[in-house]
């Protein structure tokens, strides 16, 4: 059974267990010109809430470049009876209900939301809890798996048993949690249609990736077209934070079955066999880990008496990146290599480097980008670390790029910036929190370490010879494709009367070229103004952005692992093998010297944010003055004046 | 600013100009968009182009406050700060002057009102209005007004419109010494309450300012009077101004509304109805709004309007994803707004077409029958096109006419 290995292949075949690795994920489209969605892997899937990619509309969803792989959570559809996306005509009713293209996007589907690890009541033998703004919703194997066959999701990661009660949890507690989770996997993993057997794969079938999801679903005669597309089953890996736990729910899936579990999932010998990858959904985790610290470094905190709203718990902001790893390979060890590893909710840029580079994660969910979008911070870093990066935290200045265009570098907000480049020993923040009133008329674009359009167009046409050739300045050439930092003016516009018609030609000569289209990148001036005054638009900007320096880095990390691959692409296999793992740990500790994991930027934003949705009401902008003369007052270390 | 009618309805006052400012042409009769704080609400202004937009509205009053002058002098002006490069027009502050801060004292001088960041006494003249507008940059931009409440009577109300026509004249000097006449076009916003022998005075005071304002608001409106009065004093106001000049109706944006005053001789209007609606979840179409809130969207999978060339519409999005949206996710507040916006700029693309083509009074029947055919005719619309010659209700059998002012709601009930 190869259907994993169809639609996941590793570049390198020899890749260590656990190590960093490049792949591909391919999905047949016959519709789509290429006949193939594929996607390099490391890479990220974008997260999508209600269905939607949060502030994008369709029409820049369209746009992203970033944007190649969604995953839907389905719970919120589950407010109504029938849910919404189930009724919806057509042969791939998800994409086709939420808007997305099916020769452009991949859709994975699960029934919870990965990033909503809010307490929930206990699960039960039968069903799990699903959260809508409706209600807690019971969701039961065989609901899913019909909701599943509905949607004609791409991947589906089949229910699993995870508890959103209060951590810890009693050893008994995780052993229901195993043996449930492997009993819906394995009804999940059912073939389509029990009464008939499943009939030999037909012949005639040329594709061989339907041909052995054929066989493996033993979905019959219906997916000989592109209509019915084998289940592609994700599974989550279960155990929470007990090792012999993961260990035991592991060994579940590659023991052969016998008996009536045999049966159940006939021809698959193992639940394994009819699974394509592994899922890691890291904020449960994350949560018992820190509630085992808390109890294991400190007595209960008596946190019910505190006055204050929502107390930090101690311990919240604790890096468990090493606790994580571990708990992964203990889950993957016994496992087979080259299956997908998908991570959600990883914490931060550094976590997934140190994931990359111990377990071998090919996929991770940009929740922490695109929260990051939420609450106001542009992201404006890169892997590996370009030198500008490096030399201007040195430096503690303010950064210039360069051969730049007019009036760029101006007001940069040097003085807090700089400032602020220099904590937790010189490191950077990871974006800048444009919610700051350093970027008040910082009219540069988001990010320091991407280029927008227009210049890097404008460059090529000055300099029109090929400039790639010169490795030392490209590395900080990359272009930031968002609509931020790339708007593009419409290739056309509507037109709603025979007047306007008349008007368009003469424009439209000289912009066939999209390069060409390119208009001046917003600024952060801009977005400050419109966090400020609680304008929409400023997520719309964040978002792209965000996703687009995530997307980026991720095509960092790929071009680092091929490059040193492709040093010694014939030479020993073990030996290029180490080599590539080596050159990438160095560029990983490179980053983490230079950014700053501790994320203050975040708080700071976060706080700001709050502040303003606060301050949106009458009267916000006499509050918003005090606290500026506050401020100020509290730099000079002077008397506050009565102005 | 160059302006030239191009043609004119047989029948009703209606016309199609060819506007064109310093960014691009617009014609009219056109619907503005707001963007009070420099964004439409949540769309991008490549977002915004590619609708169909030529002319949006700024508001000096909240650019004054956030970001301010300084950086938007630091930016190159408003359109450079927002990304927005075709026309833009600045309202003068003076209506937010009223509506936003209760303790507003007018004075010869200028508006003397509490600042909203220190509630310390902040005085706003005529000549700093034009600054501040200078600074922002727009393509149009509005002289400061003493604007009053339009339910308010009694001698304010003529206090107030000699004073707009005083203040007038003060924007004029101001904006001519700054030799920015050629880039930036002063309009004057006639005043008077719903005095028509006010209206009148007024008019007559500014038409004679003629040649040195580049066009005329009928400001005062739209603020709570009868349906019966509104549109009797834009009729006034449109029938006495100059023909060589575009006329700007201040904050009208019902579709019923824009409409008549179209058919009444305006060439330009505004209002922030059409985006607020749609974050409350309310899509308009040519039958009249869809309230996508209501439970009876949530399995309906048709899309909004089957016509509509929308991006929302376009894209298939269904009614029961945007009813999943609504009020939860922003994306759905978003793609109502691009849908709302170009319901409006067809509604005036169709007129300026039906003028041209000689068959606005035909346009004006059939867009009525559809929108209103089944609740009834309300009566001020079926008067105030009786009054330039259109009968709504002719050929229409057992008409229906209401007496209400014409809103219309989409109602939770399906019958």
């Amino acid at each position: 059974m190869s259907n994993a290995q169809d639609i996941f292949r590793l570049l390198n075949k020899s890749a260590p267990v656990f190590g960093p690795r490049l792949g591909k994920v391919e999905l047949k489209r016959p519709s789509s010109p290429t006949q193939t969605i594929q996607i390099e892997t490391p890479g990220i899937i974008t997260c999508t809430s209600r269905g939607l990619v949060p502030h994008l509309t369709r029409d820049h969803v369209d746009r992203s470049r970033a944007i190649d792989w969604l995953h839907v959570p389905f719970e919120s559809f589950l407010e109504r009876e029938p849910p919404i996306p189930t009724i919806q005509p057509g042969p791939h009713r998800l994409h086709t209900f939420l808007g997305f293209h099916r020769d452009r996007h991949i859709l994975s589907l699960s029934l919870r939301d990965p990033q909503d690890a809010r307490e929930l009541p206990p699960n039960g033998k039968e069903y799990i809890n699903a959260n809508t703004i409706r209600g807690v919703r019971k969701m039961n194997p065989t609901s899913w798996r019909a909701h599943v066959i509905s949607c004609n999701a791409d991947f589906v990661v089949a229910l699993t048993d995870t508890p959103f009660t209060l951590p810890p949890f009693s050893q008994k507690r995780l052993t229901k949690s195993i043996e449930r989770s492997i009993s819906w996997l394995a009804q999940l993993l059912q073939p389509f249609d029990t009464t008939p057997p499943p009939p030999p794969p037909p012949p005639q079938a040329t594709s061989p990736i339907l041909d052995d999801g054929q066989r493996q679903n033993g979905a019959t005669t219906e997916n000989l077209s592109d209509r019915h597309h084998p289940l592609n089953v994700l599974v989550h890996m279960a155990g929470d934070t007990s090792a012999p736990a993961r260990r035991a729910f592991a060994a579940s899936l590659t023991e052969t079955l016998y008996g009536k579990e045999a049966e159940q999932v006939k021809p698959l010998r193992t639940l394994d066999e009819g699974v394509c990858g592994y899922v890691f959904d890291l904020q449960p985790l994350r949560t018992s880990l820190i509630a085992d610290l808390n109890t294991s470094t400190t007595t209960t905190s008596s946190s019910n008496s505190s006055p204050t709203p929502e107390p930090e718990p101690p311990n919240a902001n604790a890096n468990v990146t090493p606790q994580i790893s571990s708990l992964m390979q203990t889950s993957l060890h016994s496992l087979p290599p080259t299956k997908l590893r998908i991570v959600h909710t990883p914490a931060s840029p550094h976590e997934m480097l140190a994931l990359v580079r111990d377990i071998g994660v090919d996929m991770f969910d940009a929740q922490w980008a695109q929260r990051a979008a939420d609450c106001g911070v542009a992201l404006d870093f890169a892997f590996p670390v370009p030198s500008s990066a490096v030399d201007s935290s040195a430096t503690d200045e303010g950064h210039d790029e360069g051969p730049d265009e007019q009036g760029r570098g101006r007001g940069r907000g040097r003085g807090k910036t700089g400032g602020k480049s220099g904590r937790n020993g010189g490191k950077r923040d990871l974006g800048h929190n444009l919610y700051d009133e350093v970027y008040a008329s910082d009219f540069s674009r988001f990010a320091d370490c991407l280029v927008d359009g227009a210049s890097a167009s404008a460059h090529d046409t000055s300099s029109s010879s090929s400039s790639s050739s010169s490795s030392s300045s490209t590395e900080t050439e990359t272009v930031c494709p968002c609509i931020a930092c790339s708007p593009i003016s419409p290739a056309e516009c509507l037109q709603h009367s025979s007047l306007d018609v008349s008007e368009s030609p003469a424009e439209k000569v000289e912009v066939d070229q999209e390069q060409d289209r390119f208009e001046p990148p917003f600024t952060r001036a801009y977005v400050h103004h419109l966090l400020h005054t609680h304008e929409m638009s400023a997520h719309t900007f964040l978002a792209a952005h965000n996703l687009a320096v995530l997307d980026a880095f991720f095509a960092g990390v790929r071009r680092t692992l091929s490059r040193s691959t492709s040093i010694s692409t014939s030479n020993a296999k073990s030996n290029s093998e180490t080599e590539t793992a080596n050159n990438f740990a160095k560029e990983v500790e490179r980053f983490n010297a230079t950014y700053d994991e501790s994320q203050q930027v975040f708080v700071e934003a976060k706080k700001a944010w709050a502040e303003v949705e606060y301050a949106r009401g009458k009267g916000r902008l006499a509050r918003e003055k005090v606290r500026k003369a506050e401020a100020e007052s509290g730099l000079d270390g002077g008397v506050v004046e009565g102005v | 600013m160059q302006f030239e009618v191009l043609a004119r309805c047989q029948t009703t006052r209606a016309r199609v100009c060819r506007m064109t400012l310093a960014h691009g042409t617009t014609f009219l009769p056109t619907f503005m968009p707001v963007a009070t704080q420099a964004a439409i609400k949540g769309l991008t202004p490549q977002q915004t182009d590619a609708l169909g937009i030529t002319l949006i509205l700024n508001n000096t009053y909240h650019l004054n406050l956030r970001p301010g002058i300084k950086v938007l002098n630091e930016a190159g002006g408003a359109h450079k700060f927002q990304g927005w490069k075709r026309n833009l027009l600045t309202d003068s502050g003076g209506f937010q002057l009223v509506s936003l801060s209760e303790f507003t004292k007018i004075t010869e001088e200028g508006a003397l009102f509490a600042s909203p960041f220190t509630g310390e006494p902040t005085m706003l003249t005529p000549e700093e209005s034009i600054a501040i507008q200078h600074s922002i940059g727009a393509d149009i931009i509005m002289q400061l007004d003493d604007v009053v409440s339009s339910l308010t009577v009694g001698p304010r109300v003529e206090e107030a419109m000699w004073r707009s026509v005083r203040w007038l004249d003060r924007c004029i000097a101001m904006h001519e010494q700054s030799g920015r006449n050629a880039s930036q076009n002063l309009f004057a916003i006639v005043q008077g309450g719903l005095d028509s022998r006010l209206r009148d005075l007024c008019v007559d005071e500014m038409v004679k300012r003629k040649d040195r304002v580049a066009g005329y608001a009928i400001g005062g409106l739209s603020g709570g009077e009868a349906k019966d009065v509104f549109w009797k004093i834009v009729k006034q106001c449109a029938d006495k101004l100059p023909l060589d000049r575009p006329r700007y109706c201040m904050g009208i944006g019902f579709a019923e509304d824009l409409l008549v005053c179209v058919a009444l001789g305006v060439d330009m209007a505004d209002c922030v109805f059409p985006t607020r609606t749609a974050r409350f979840g309310v899509a308009l179409t040519f039958n009249g709004p869809v309230n996508l809130r209501l439970a009876k969207n949530a399995l309906d999978l048709n899309i909004i309007d089957d016509d509509c060339p929308c991006p929302t519409c376009h894209s298939r999005m269904s009614r029961a994803h945007l009813h999943h949206l609504v009020t939860i996710e922003t994306v759905g507040a978003h793609a109502i707004t691009q849908h709302n916006i170009v319901f409006q700029a067809r509604v005036m693309g169709r007129a300026r077409d039906a003028i041209m083509d000689g068959k606005f009074p035909e346009y004006l029947r059939s867009f009525f029958a559809n929108y209103y055919g089944n609740d009834g005719y309300p009566r001020w619309c079926v008067d105030a096109l009786r009054s330039v010659g259109v009968d709504l209700l002719h050929g229409v059998d057992n008409p229906k006419v209401v007496d209400d002012n014409g809103a219309k709601w989409d109602y939770a009930d399906t019958t």
